[in-house]
């Protein structure tokens, strides 16, 4: 079943990359460079699944801002979380946001869209 | 590494793009167009392509101004190609005006440098922060007034067009949200509201001398009694030009519907015989050149129901916009290849009476 998806990547080339996979697998995908248009597409579309990466500058990890975001407007959209950064802390700080799935980069295609297509049908 | 999308936007000319929504002067002898608002699309093919989805990340970015400016720039490129008589109105944040003492210079050399008087241009002033500059803001409205720009006052109303934005703006058009417009024949409350905004504009023209009126999304009521509508298809450059050579008038009736009919027949077998498009064809009425309408039966579903709207419609760039606050939710629940937005709410106009006095 398709669902509606936001991919949150700095890395355009990953994102792309994801976003074609999925989009073959049916489902309708956004994408999103930074915090801000992230934010301005979460306000307006429903999304079943956001995949964010945590660091979406080199500056600051924007992708916890956007999980804060997604709880704070009390969305039931499930979030996973796709990060080339293995800390402890981070991922304990995302998992208290209810993060739903975790996957190290660069992550396998077609097990991100298994669990794409798990979490989103759960949610429906 | 990809550009951001702001970059993009400020950088790449064809980034943005341009639809003119033509604004009808509502008479009993016929609808003409009195103008058309310039409206601005983001990049083609993404969630951005969205007016309020794109204007929401502006704002995030604090981009207000920046983005403005290259939003007026576009439109007036494609204003260069409609007729010269033809009215345009431009959506400027209050804050672009409040915080830029040089805006009038951008706005004066632009023009200038299109040949564009800037007596044709109206300003409808947005804003969505509750804070701005207010001494800024009036020095730059009473710069563009004393240029012969008109102001007027958009989604009155709503969020931050409130009593304090009236009394700082001092519209000369009041741009009555459609929240309070739609159903408006059926509801009483909805009636006091507008009639309350009508009185207030009467009341701030009296000293004013002209032009002040109350301006809706989809009706603009003037005090003398002439009202007008927008909210009606947005249309691209060149169709825009078409319609307003032609004289084109909004078909809000049955038999307004037939003629749009017959015209779009009378297009399509020219365009067919002549092998020309039908939008460059000659005598194009608006109604008849949306592809997606095939019979008068859809073509009076338009004008005074429900249209169907088709991806090849939209993708033709004859995309059918109903700037109401209601219509994104409808929108995002369209299904497959068709969309189906209820246009009845604009025909509810006729229904819409003020005493006089």
């Amino acid at each position: 079943m398709p669902h509606r998806i936001l991919i949150i990547d700095d890395d355009d080339q990953l994102a792309t990359a994801y976003k074609e996979y999925l989009c073959a697998q049916g489902h309708q995908v956004d994408c999103a460079q930074e915090l801000e248009e992230a934010q301005a597409l979460l306000t307006h579309f429903s999304y079943a699944v956001v995949i964010t990466d945590l660091r979406l500058s080199k500056l600051d990890f924007g992708g916890l801002n956007v999980i804060r975001y997604i709880r704070e407007l009390a969305l039931k959209t499930r979030i996973i979380v796709f990060t080339g950064y293995g800390w402890p802390e981070l991922q304990a700080e995302a998992s208290a946001h209810g993060v739903d799935a975790f996957f190290r980069k660069p992550a396998q295609l077609a097990a991100l869209a298994q669990t794409v297509s798990e979490l989103a049908g759960v949610q429906a | 590494m990809k550009p951001s999308l702001l970059q993009t936007l400020l950088e790449d000319q064809k980034a943005l793009s341009v639809r003119f929504q033509p604004i009808f002067r509502l008479s009993p002898y016929g609808n003409q167009v009195d103008g058309m608002e310039g409206l601005i699309r983001g990049p083609a093919g993404t969630s951005f392509e969205r007016a309020d989805v794109l204007f929401d990340y502006v704002r995030r970015k604090h981009a207000e101004t920046a983005v403005d400016r290259s939003c007026i720039v576009a439109i007036c490129r494609a204003v260069a190609d409609l007729p010269p008589n033809t009215r345009i109105n431009l959506n400027v944040h209050a804050s672009t005006l409040g915080e830029n003492p040089d805006f009038v210079d951008f706005f004066r050399r632009q023009m200038h440098s299109l040949s564009l008087p800037l007596e044709r241009f109206t300003l409808e002033i947005v804003e969505h922060a509750p804070n701005y500059n207010v001494p800024g803001l009036a020095c730059n409205l009473r710069a563009l007034r004393d240029l012969g720009v008109r102001i007027a006052l958009d989604d009155v109303g709503l969020g931050t067009s409130n009593y304090r934005m009236i009394l700082d703006c001092h519209p000369d058009y009041f741009k009555v949200d459609a929240y309070f417009v739609e159903g408006i024949s059926r509801d009483a409350d909805r009636r006091a509201v507008v009639r309350s905004v009508l009185c207030l504009a009467k009341e701030m023209n009296a000293g004013g001398g002209g032009g002040s009126s109350l301006a809706g999304r989809h009706i603009h009521v003037e005090p003398n009694g002439h009202r007008a509508l927008s909210g009606a298809p947005s249309l691209s450059t060149a169709v825009a030009a078409g319609a307003m050579r032609q004289g084109f008038s909004g078909s809000a009736s049955r038999r307004g519907a037939t003629r749009a009919w017959r015209q779009c027949r009378a297009v399509r077998a020219y365009a067919t015989k002549t092998g020309r498009n039908p939008p460059e064809a000659a005598g194009v009425s608006v109604t008849g050149a949306i592809p997606g309408l095939r019979s008068l039966r859809e073509v009076r579903q338009l004008s005074l129901g429900t249209a169907l709207i088709t991806r090849r419609t939209y993708a033709e760039g004859f995309k059918l916009v109903i700037k109401r606050t209601s219509c994104h939710s409808q929108a995002s629940r369209s299904a497959g290849n068709v969309s189906t937005f209820h246009l009845k709410s604009l025909f509810d106009v006729p229904a819409l009476r003020f005493s006089k006095g």
